[in-house]
């Protein structure tokens, strides 16, 4: 069983690092290429037992809560719901039969360290590669949109790591 | 049609996929050709705008000594202005309250409780709203210069076009030979400078030069600083100059702004009106 509560509440908590820490940092020089987007990390983890359709909807009122505090309504749900699209063939292509246990998220621990890092690294790069697409919506910087998306998709992936050993400590 | 329902069962996902893409890009085009956010889904309504304010009520702590920094020379640049005019010797005396003089810019001060500066679709949300008077289409100036235009009001809060978004247009001039350009924000550009375009080649513009609105539009007074010129790169085949700027405003610490109201917009609205018919 799903528990809708602690995961909206995680989703709250991550919403509000990325709206008022991380998307605040200012790294001078550097600021173009950090601005890595974690509010994916509810819809990347959670287990896969739930249902494709639902899993949309709930992507589209994450997407649409960080538009709201963006000013940019549609930029983040496209992003956001194409995640979540992506998430069961990239999970059935990465892993053989039985790769995962679909009733448990996909923590470190329940699938290991190195599929976990691939996997998420993998949903992170689309999350952010699609973002700053459309968001450019050109093609004549493909190459500087690869760049900026994988540097922040690392940094969004330690990010992950770091809130999975936190919410370890809490429980 | 069984057939039909069958795909449409077989593909349930696919579709819905579809039709919210669909959906957020309509939204997407929608406001990005508008530049109309609805009060409603935007930061600029109550509960996301108290909740900016809360978290710039917090940080603004940390950014005290940079706020005083700006406002004191703000206030030296106001003085040296001030004390500049009592010296000028003149005949007769010219009184501010006069008939013949008319305030035409009124400036109101509020915070920026939230600025953006990381993507390409950067906005701002001022705490001043509907209430006092905001509205849309209104300049907004800081200590050190230029910040943006409104673009939508709630009741509480209204959010800006900063010139730091790919879809900001201003005509701007040079300084020193009085030439006209369009200040645009362009793929190249970071958050701390701008490009100017429409120059023409036979202009002389050196680095250092000063870069400040033309007042054309009326939603700025004439001579509001925007930035100094750092580049200058003829554009080839034309007859234009490509000039890079560096924006006055640092948009990564920003915390006071004056929203401008000119009180004859609507003359020369009427004037600009019989124009085009």
């Amino acid at each position: 069983m799903i528990n809708f509560f602690s995961k909206g509440l995680l989703f709250f908590v991550v919403l509000f690092i990325q709206i008022f820490f991380i998307d605040k940092i200012d790294l001078g020089e550097l600021n173009y290429f950090f601005a890595p987007i974690i509010y994916g990390l509810i819809i990347i983890t959670i287990q896969p037992s739930i249902d494709l359709w639902i899993l949309m909807l709930i992507a589209f009122l994450m997407g649409l809560s960080v538009d709201l505090f963006r000013n940019t309504i549609g930029l983040n749900i496209s992003a956001l719901v194409m995640v979540a699209f992506f998430k069961y063939p990239i999970l059935n292509f990465l892993f053989p039969r039985d790769g995962y246990d679909p009733l448990k998220d996909l923590t470190p621990i329940n699938i290991g360290w190195n599929n976990y890092f691939f996997y998420v690294f993998i949903m992170l790069f689309i999350h952010h590669f699609w973002f700053l697409l459309i968001e450019d919506f050109h093609f004549n910087q493909l190459f500087y949109l690869f760049l900026k998306a994988m540097i922040n998709s690392i940094v969004a992936l330690f990010v992950f790591v770091l809130f999975y050993f936190l919410s370890r400590k809490i429980k | 049609m069984q057939n039909i329902i069958r795909l449409i069962q077989n593909n349930s996902n696919l579709l819905l996929f579809l039709f919210i893409q669909i959906i957020s890009f309509a939204l997407i085009f929608n406001w990005r050709n508008t530049l109309h956010h609805s009060s409603f889904l935007s930061s600029s309504n109550y509960i996301l705008g108290s909740a900016l304010e809360l978290n710039s009520n917090v940080s603004s702590y940390f950014n005290l000594a940079d706020i005083n920094k700006g406002l004191v020379e703000e206030n030296e640049d106001l003085k040296s202005k001030l004390h500049n005019q009592e010296i000028i010797l003149s005949n007769d005396f010219v009184f501010l309250g006069d008939s013949v003089y008319k305030k035409q810019y009124k400036f109101l001060h509020t915070k920026i409780i939230s600025s953006q500066f990381k993507n390409r679709e950067n906005f701002l949300i001022l705490n001043q709203g509907r209430k006092t008077g905001v509205k849309q289409n209104m300049g907004v100036i800081g200590n050190y210069g230029l910040i943006g235009v409104v673009v939508s009001v709630g009741k509480y809060y209204s959010s800006v076009l900063p010139v730091i978004n790919s879809n900001f247009e201003l005509a701007v001039r040079h300084k020193e030979s009085n030439s006209f350009g369009i200040l645009k924000w362009s793929k190249n550009d970071n958050w701390l400078s701008a490009t100017v375009e429409d120059i023409p080649s036979y202009v002389n513009i050196k680095i250092g030069d000063v870069i400040e609105t033309s007042g054309a539009s009326g939603i700025f007074p004439k001579g509001v600083l925007v930035g100094k010129v750092i580049k200058v790169l003829p554009i080839e085949a034309t007859q234009f100059l490509e000039v890079k700027i560096s924006i006055a405003e640092d948009y990564a610490s920003i915390y006071n702004a004056y929203v401008v109201k000119n009180q004859n917009l609507k003359d020369l609205q009427l004037i600009n009106n019989v124009e085009d018919d």
